[in-house]
């Protein structure tokens, strides 16, 4: 380790530190603009001068400290004459055409440019040129653009092309002309494109959605962690005055870094939504708490006598947070005990999620984290177009790529990772053969050329340090799991260290599969569709993969309880609806796809927010301690008030109460006990954890018509972030993709309109071709509708429909 | 541009060419940007695009190109382009003067286009001719040394109004 | 007279053909060391000759050559050798006189540099205005093509080697080795940072030398009469070869000539008719825009890179500005800085946005407006610019603005004191690119 001396700090840095992050670890912060610690230096700006004297006796001369990497016995200084004047001269340069509007910049307080320009000392323009004007685009709804305000740095560029691999958005022109936008206004393509408001180190890209809100100084921050799918990115949601204005990424190094998805940074409308349920109801009519309450503890303990424990059904969501899994499990005691618990809302995820836990535990080997990600040298994707399941692994996967490594897909389907990855479109039902040939052939080595991508696959399995697999969810069956477990075996026992991962649905799906001993979904579901329910308690649930004779006999029993912050069907038919808070507005812990236990904590306090009040006069006038359309509680408080209600508890337990009673009973769970939100988080302990049970059938083999089977998209099919505006509109209506073998068949000419018939059921969806999706397969995003009682990948009879070209 | 395959959003899916394709294509999209501009003059949108097609770039990609180099044009210019050294050496030997004769001559003002869409007058940096200085080049001529006098100017214009090369097309 | 690039001549002034090439002694070097000599053994010899890089930086070819890794060490894939004939400095001719009058020089030296360092292929990036220069090139490729110099098997033997032409987009920063790699690729030419240097990873990410056209010229010379006879073409005892001299501006012949490196500024202003006008000299930029000034007092220094950089110069290019009593130094740098501000790239910030700051100062000091404040601004400024740009482009702005305040400071203080410029000449206007 070099040993140097930093503005007079004697400081040990890894060799090939460069003197930024070496200026970090000795306390000072030297001023950069085009250094990024993820995008690497360029050395475009020039800000970051320093002097240095290095231990060969040469005299002193002015360095980039991004371009310099420390050397033992070397001397840093940034307080000499030299540099102190280079660095003004820098920002006076990129001030010349800055237009300073601070004053109406929503950059403002949070802007490098700004700290740095009084950092530097430069407060006086010394030559009054003409500044430059650009024209701004339209960059889509995310996204607001300002070019004047351009110090240049190549950044936005670098992250979007290099880091992100977009190709529609890039720097035109030379000189002190280049103008960072895209080839014609229209919405940034990259589902990354968010992160631009992070990297410009100045106004240029700015949240459209939180556009003139507020200055950021008045935001309440709180630490969280993205709801919107299993990677669980850390993010800083802002809200002032109890409105919910924008979410910024959070650096957590063991999950995201300081990156977000446009999903994640964008698909927190619906904590907003005015349609949004905040009133408390029971049979329609408004009602109090304690009258809700009361009322459903006194029936559930009516119907668990006259009926039965049994007929009592509570159901929750992979959304939900642990503590709200926990308190539900908390209802099924005492007078309670035998009332059943599902933590699933849809019984093919339920599957999916407990064998996935499964095959984790299987495995044998560390789970692979996001973080691990960055370690991995030779990546096998198996299962999911990844961008659409977990944005952020893919974008982390690209990185695997970019570094040197290899990535490979097998799956169809694939938008994102198709420029650095081999691709294998494989058909869902055949991905079970597909990794179990993998596992065949680790030890062809043979020197025979590889046209087979398998075999090149495998041997670069074989020949790496750290391989790296990870399956997706949907569009992998039981067989495909087990399958994938045994590859990492596999490569274990050929002495290599393998890691193996898995995505869940929602937030929390790991957490709810560890939580559960084995699928209940299914019988509740049957037992409601055959009558045998009296009573349901559903927490933050969707009822879509239902069938229409389920969610009818819900309407019909005697005691329905929705706990949400949704509105929709649900909500509408529920006898009492008890409003609950979401993510960003509580206290939880959710477990991400590796098992990774992370604590969030308030950030927005609920009620009508002042702006929503005042109705653009003033301040209101009249006072009270609760905000109006207050008192709305977090779930896993409401599901411990019913259980008091219910089992005559003396008191609701308390956020550490709950989590004690997890670590204490659970084994695995002890981590919980001390997370922290704006922490790393803590690994649920894999190897103890008590792995369910039940299994996942294969897929059906190939039947009449194509199999079709739901996927994620990246944008607009997730339940939480699809509600708002502003993401339906960058998502577009939902289009099924289709192999070009099929398409040719069915007469469709790239893009078209088809009908999905099962059952009696005909359905009409758009469709396009894809060039990696494999003959016989039809995929359709979740949010489409499809004919009910259709199962994951089961044959349904695909048409073209009259107008399609 | 007969390429179908497009993503869940509608974009295009990058072909799939391998690195050395790739970079073979990409090598021509400055002669390919030169070819459109002989024909039509100037590299318009819809050129781009197709540009941009035949070497595997996005269009954005290849409007960097496009707006980078000072002998593409990205916005239209008159039938002849006469193209006026104002570096060192013509500076020196009155390359102002001419720049200004030859614009009033034209009447139009340096980078502008003839009303009749004949001529656009662009300053250019040091063409390689300093022994002809003051220089201009119109097509594939370089024309000088120059007089700016009034009837050597009317005589220049003459010269490259009889220049095929000089002309588009 | 001593002429060595331009010894073969064509008629009329045409280029020399392959056949009038051949009667200069032309391509029997090639012959010989293809039938003689191992790659490895050419180094040496170039080493020896004193052979100094005639783009600018007057780096030492041999030593160029022997960065790439060849024999065991080079791993078997593809190295390339790229000529750099992007000639945009501005007062510099000289590549294109040898492109003119005779290219197959310059390919010979391309084919026994490739020899050398066991290239591949070899690119030609020229720039688009010289159509007729390109031109040819590809005739004269084409020439040697068919006589079977280039192409499969080379002269027969196991090595096969061929040169292509690539043309330009046209930009001045084109010039600098690795914008120049980047515009080949079909990208913006910016430079790229460096290490890695292209001899490791150039043009495609192969290992990569950049010639300038008059250096790879000298190689057939060298490698026919031996390092001793090249540095005994100098005249000064530092000296190696002849230098392709070129003089414009004020001067009454300017001209490009061939002469022993090392011949003074008197000489070839003697040659070319002496300052246009019978004019005093007032100084001369001695190579290309990025040099400083010189005075009549430098007149008899050797126009070599050491004895001008003795005197705070460089030589550059080699082809030397001649400004004459008439005409006035901060207009002369002004109109360079307009130039090195317009053809910057746009990457770094000294170069982007510094030297529009320069121009904006000194167009006031030229307009008679600017203070004695602003005066050392300027100077500041470019002290500033000069070392901490990225590449060289900014810093080879700083060196004319550095001369002009070594050797007139008298006539910038003249500005601020008579509030306006007191040489007659209309001022210059810039204007806008398409």
């Amino acid at each position: 380790m070099p040993e140097i001396l930093f503005d007079g700090r004697k400081i040990a840095v890894p060799a090939g530190t460069n003197l930024v992050e070496a200026g970090l670890a000795a306390g000072v912060p030297v001023p950069v603009f085009c250094y990024h610690k993820d995008l690497g230096a360029v050395g475009s700006c020039r800000v970051c001068a320093c002097t240095i004297k290095g231990a060969d006796g040469k005299p002193p001369r002015t360095v980039m400290a991004c371009m310099t990497a420390a050397a033992d016995g070397m001397e840093v200084t940034t307080l000499d004459k030299a540099s102190v004047d280079l660095r003004r001269y820098v920002v006076e340069w990129l001030m010349l055409n800055h237009p300073h509007d601070c004053p109406i910049c929503d950059e403002g307080g949070e802007c490098q440019l700004q700290d740095v320009t009084i950092a530097c000392g430069h407060s006086q323009r010394r030559v009054p040129t003409m500044k430059r004007t650009f024209q701004n685009q339209f960059l889509g709804e995310f996204i607001q653009h300002e070019m004047n305000r351009c110090i240049t740095c190549y950044r936005c560029e670098r992250f979007y092309k290099d880091y992100a691999g977009g190709d529609d958005f890039g720097s035109t022109g030379s000189r002190d002309r280049v103008y960072f936008g895209r080839f014609e206004d229209g919405p940034l393509e990259s589902p990354f494109s968010g992160n631009l408001v992070e990297m410009c180190p100045t106004g240029v890209f700015t949240d459209k959605l939180f556009r003139y809100k507020s200055r950021v100084w008045d935001l309440e921050i709180g630490h969280s962690v993205c709801p919107h799918c299993s990677v669980g990115c850390n993010v800083h949601p802002g809200s002032r005055f109890r409105e919910l204005q924008r979410v910024r990424v959070r650096d957590n190094p063991a999950v995201n870094g300081v990156f977000l998805c446009d999903r994640g940074q964008f698909g927190h409308g619906y904590v907003m939504d005015p349609e949004r349920p905040m009133t408390v109801r029971l049979q329609g009519e408004s009602t109090s708490w304690d009258q809700a309450l009361g009322t459903a503890g006194a029936e559930l303990l009516g119907i668990a006598r006259h009926a039965g424990p049994a007929s009592i059904a509570f159901v929750t969501s992979a959304r939900a947070s642990v503590e709200t899994h926990a308190a539900l499990e908390g209802l099924a005691e005492e007078s309670l005990a035998g009332s059943r618990i599902a933590h699933f809302d849809d019984p093919d995820r339920e599957a999916r999620a407990l064998v996935a836990l499964q095959a984790l535990a299987a495995a044998g080997c560390p789970p692979l984290d996001q973080g691990d990600l960055a370690h991995v040298d030779v990546l096998l994707i198996a299962g999911a177009a990844l961008v659409n399941e977990a944005p952020l692994a893919a974008l982390a996967a690209r990185q695997v790529a970019r570094r040197g490594g290899k990535v490979f897909v097998l799956a169809p389907g694939e938008t994102y990772l198709n420029d650095v990855a081999t691709v294998i479109p494989a058909h869902p039902a055949r991905l079970a053969a597909e990794l179990g040939t993998v596992s065949a052939k680790l030890g062809d080595s043979n020197g025979a050329a590889a046209d087979d991508p398998r075999l090149t696959l495998a041997r670069a399995l074989a020949a790496a340090k750290a391989p790296g697999i990870l399956l997706g969810s949907d569009l992998v069956d039981g067989p495909a799991f087990q399958a994938g477990a045994a590859l990492a075996k596999a490569l274990a026992a050929r002495g290599t260290a393998p890691r193996f991962g898995c995505v869940f649905p929602g937030p929390n799906g790991f957490g709810a599969a560890a939580m559960s001993a084995k699928p209940a979904l299914p019988g509740i579901l049957a037992d409601l569709e055959a009558g045998k329910l009296q009573a349901m308690v559903l927490v933050e649930c969707e009822t879509s993969a239902w069938t229409p004779a389920q969610v009818e006999a819900l309407k019909q029993l005697p005691l329905c309880v929705v706990l949400d912050y949704l509105p929709g069907p649900l909500h509408q038919a529920a006898g009492m609806f008890l409003p609950t808070e979401a993510t960003y507005e509580t206290d939880g812990s959710y477990v991400n796809r590796a098992g990774r236990l992370q604590a969030f904590a308030r950030s927005r306090r609920i009620g009508v927010p002042v702006r929503a009040d005042f109705q653009g006069s003033s301040f209101p006038r009249d006072y009270a301690v609760e905000p109006p359309l207050g008192d709305v509680r977090v779930a896993w408080r409401v599901l411990e008030q019913l259980r008091q209600a219910a089992l005559g508890k003396a008191e609701a337990r308390t956020l550490a109460e709950l989590r004690a009673h997890i670590a204490r009973t659970r084994p695995g769970w002890a981590p919980l006990r001390d997370i922290a939100p704006g922490s790393q988080g803590a690994m649920l302990e894999l190897a103890v954890l008590a792995a369910p049970q039940g299994s996942l059938a294969a897929f059906p083999a190939a039947g009449s018509g194509l199999a079709v089977f739901r996927i994620d998209r990246t944008l607009g099919s997730e339940v939480l972030s699809r509600v708002a505006a502003p993401m339906r509109k960058m998502a577009g209506p939902p289009v099924a993709l289709l192999s070009p073998a099929d398409a040719k068949r069915l007469g469709i000419d790239g893009a078209g309109s088809i009908g999905i018939t099962a059952g009696n059921r005909t359905v009409e969806l758009a469709a396009r071709v894809h060039p990696a999706v494999p003959e016989g397969t039809l995929l359709v995003p979740r949010d489409a509708e499809l004919p009910h009682g259709l199962a994951q990948g089961a044959a349904a009879n695909v048409a073209a429909l009259a107008g399609a070209r | 541009m007969s390429d179908p395959q497009l993503d869940v959003h509608g974009n295009a899916v990058k072909l799939e060419l391998g690195p050395d394709e790739r970079a073979r294509k990409r090598e021509k999209i400055v002669d390919v940007l030169w070819a459109i501009q002989q024909r039509k003059g100037w590299i318009d949108d819809n050129s781009l695009k197709a540009a941009a097609a035949e070497c595997a770039l996005s269009p954005q990609e290849a409007d960097e190109v496009a707006t980078f180099y000072n002998l593409l044009f990205r916005r239209p210019v008159g039938k002849r382009v006469v193209f006026v050294c104002d570096s060192i050496s013509c500076e020196l030997t009155g390359g102002a003067v001419l720049m200004e004769r030859l614009c009033a001559e034209l009447a139009i003002e340096p980078g502008g286009t003839t009303a009749d869409g004949e001529y656009t007058v662009l300053p250019i940096v040091c063409l390689g001719h300093c022994d002809m200085a003051p220089c201009c080049l119109a097509g594939e001529t370089v024309h000088g040394p120059l007089d700016s006098a009034p009837d050597a100017i009317k005589s220049l214009i003459q010269r490259i109004k009889n220049d095929r090369s000089a002309a588009r097309g | 007279m001593t002429e060595v690039l331009l010894a073969a001549k064509g008629k009329n002034g045409a280029p020399a053909t392959l056949d009038e090439y051949r009667s200069a002694q032309g391509y029997a070097t090639l012959e010989r060391v293809l039938k003689d000599m191992k790659p490895a053994d050419l180094i040496p010899i170039v080493k020896d000759s004193g052979l100094r890089g005639r783009g600018g930086a007057g780096f030492p070819s041999g030593l160029k050559w022997s960065f790439v890794a060849t024999g065991d060490k080079a791993d078997g894939g593809p190295k390339y050798l790229v000529v750099n004939a992007d000639e945009m400095e501005p007062g510099t001719f000289k590549d294109r006189v040898i492109l003119e009058s005779n290219p197959h020089v310059m390919i010979e030296g391309i084919v026994l540099a490739a020899y050398a360092m066991e290239m591949t292929d070899g690119f030609v990036f020229i720039r688009r205005e010289y159509f007729k220069q390109a031109d040819i090139l590809e005739r004269a490729i084409d020439e040697a093509r068919k006589a079977g110099i280039l192409g499969h098997s080379v002269l027969g033997g196991k090595w096969s080697f061929d040169i292509h032409v690539h043309r330009s987009g046209g930009r001045y920063i084109c010039g600098e080795e690795t914008a120049l790699l980047n515009a080949f690729e079909g990208r913006k030419a910016q430079p790229r940072s460096k290490p890695p240097f292209p001899a490791v990873r150039g043009l495609w990410g192969r290992p990569t030398t950049v010639h300038n056209v008059e250096t790879l010229a000298n190689v057939p010379g060298i490698l026919r009469n031996g390092a001793a006879w090249f540095k005994g073409l100098a005249k000064n005892p530092e000296g190696a070869g002849t230098k392709m001299y070129g003089g414009s501006g004020s001067l009454e012949r300017p001209m490009c000539v061939e002469r022993p490196i090392g011949t003074t500024l008197r000489e070839l202003m003697a040659e070319m008719g002496g300052v246009k006008g019978g004019k005093q000299l007032l100084g001369v930029i001695p190579g290309g825009a990025s040099t400083a000034f010189l005075t009549p007092e430098h007149l008899d220094v050797p126009l070599d890179f050491d004895p001008v950089v003795k005197v705070g110069s460089r030589l550059g290019t080699g082809t030397f500005i001649v400004f004459s009593e008439d005409d006035c130094p901060v207009h002369g740098t002004l109109n360079l800085q307009r130039f090195f501000a317009r053809e910057s790239c746009g990457f770094c910030t000294p170069c982007r946005d510094g030297l529009p700051f320069g121009v904006g100062i000194l167009e006031r000091i030229e307009g008679g407006t600017a203070t004695m404040g602003d005066l050392d601004l300027l100077d500041d400024l470019f002290r500033n610019i000069g070392p901490n740009s990225f590449c060289a482009h900014a810093a080879g702005a700083a060196e004319p603005v550095r001369g002009l305040y070594q050797h007139f400071r008298g006539i910038l203080e003249d500005h601020i004191h008579q509030h306006r410029c007191p040489f007659p000449k209309p001022g210059a206007r810039e204007v806008t690119h398409v």
